[in-house]
């Protein structure tokens, strides 16, 4: 018995040859099988050459593929069409980024504010390097942002964050939970560059605690969680600093 | 070939998108009824310091079908607002803590334990048994 066909429906626009945003539907064959993302191939093959999209690895590492199936944010090579309701799925670029062409999002300002983050390694001058250089570290102490480290900048989660198209400028989920990776890295002593724009208003204090981003995230990274914690580090750090007479406040590396 | 990349507005009624957007407004707008009842036990106060006419008309208003109503009402959303807020609750701490990942659930339902604790021990401490 073959699985029914499903009809995707996917947001088109082409600079130049649409007016705005327009929707086009497409039967998928009877019992197709694979995933949404091999069924964009299909129908570029098969019906439209000029559809378009990004992807790379086809299997949730590259972070390229996403796409709003149904309003949710998703990897489309994540998604399979046998899981796919019976009838019309709408297919979406991912919200609060602009439209390049089709189902392609422009990242570039979005990884800007990644950047403005710092996620990466500033190296304590304290600890004894390995052979060539390395930043050595003992597993246990890389347990404690071992979940954090698994992002792989999807940004999933800046589109399922309403905060994100509300908030002009918020950091966003990803930017925030790359610091604390590295902040609770042993070996990194950061935090303080970090906190300028994590414990702005525009870093993690923006964040409302809706929790989309974690239910999108395809990673389990729960940036969510990682944005309250560093809400908590932001308040001990505040209160430290009003405690300690002449202090300017800001957490150092520690 | 020249880049004209379209850019999407957020509707108005975002919130009415997706359920996990409306439970989320119905999280937030449960702290407005938190807010109210709180306002609603100053005003009781303020009765009890006018007099005792003014107390007993206060207190009478809860027997009010209107009132019973609204005091439902506050009692589910507060309900609702510490449910939600204990959900919350584990994602401020640490995942991990020396060494060990810390379970959430345990936090949930300690959290309720201790608002249960304190309820019933407020309840007994004020007498609310015997009246």
């Amino acid at each position: 018995m073959t699985a029914p066909g499903r009809r995707l429906e996917v947001q088109r626009w082409v600079p130049g040859r649409d007016d705005a945003p327009r929707w086009q539907a497409w039967d998928l064959p009877a019992g197709f099988d694979g995933s949404l993302l091999d069924a964009l191939a299909y129908l570029k093959d098969h019906e439209d050459p000029t559809l378009a999209w990004r992807w790379s690895c086809r299997m949730g590492i590259c972070g390229s593929c996403g796409m709003m199936v149904d309003d949710e944010p998703r990897l489309a090579c994540e998604v399979f069409v046998r899981d796919l309701p019976v009838g019309t799925t709408r297919i979406a670029p991912l919200t609060h980024l602009p439209v390049e062409r089709d189902l392609i999002v422009d990242q570039r300002e979005i990884m800007a504010r990644i950047a403005r983050a710092r996620p990466w390694l500033e190296p304590r001058p304290d600890l004894p390097k390995g052979p060539v250089g390395e930043n050595l570290q003992p597993p246990a102490q890389g347990l404690p942002f071992k979940d954090l480290s698994h992002c792989i900048d999807c940004l999933l989660c800046y589109s399922a964050c309403p905060q994100v198209g509300l908030t002009e400028d918020f950091l966003g989920p990803a930017a925030i939970a790359h610091a604390l990776r590295y902040d609770l890295d042993s070996r990194d002593a950061g935090s303080q560059a970090r906190n300028e724009a994590i414990q702005a208003p525009e870093g993690a204090w923006a964040c409302t605690v809706v929790g989309a981003c974690s239910t999108a995230c395809p990673k389990a990274v729960d940036p969510a969680s990682a944005i309250q914690q560093q809400k908590v580090r932001g308040l001990v750090d505040w209160a430290r600093a009003m405690l300690r007479p002449g202090g300017r406040g800001g957490r150092e590396g520690e | 070939m020249s880049r004209e990349p379209y850019a999407p507005s957020m509707p108005r009624a975002w919130f009415l998108r997706r359920a996990s957007e409306r439970r989320y407004m119905l999280r937030e707008a449960s702290s407005l009824a938190v807010a109210g009842w709180s306002l609603h036990l100053l005003w009781g106060v303020r009765c009890l310091g006018a007099g005792p006419e003014p107390f007993a008309a206060w207190l009478a208003g809860h027997t009010h079908p209107v009132g019973v109503a609204l005091s439902s009402l506050s009692l589910g959303l507060l309900l609702l607002h510490a449910a939600t807020w204990f959900v919350i609750t584990p994602k401020v701490l640490p995942q991990v803590v020396a060494g060990r990942r810390v379970p959430a659930l345990p936090m949930v339902v300690g959290a309720w334990a201790v608002t249960v604790a304190v309820t019933v021990a407020l309840a007994w401490w004020i007498g609310a048994p015997d009246a």
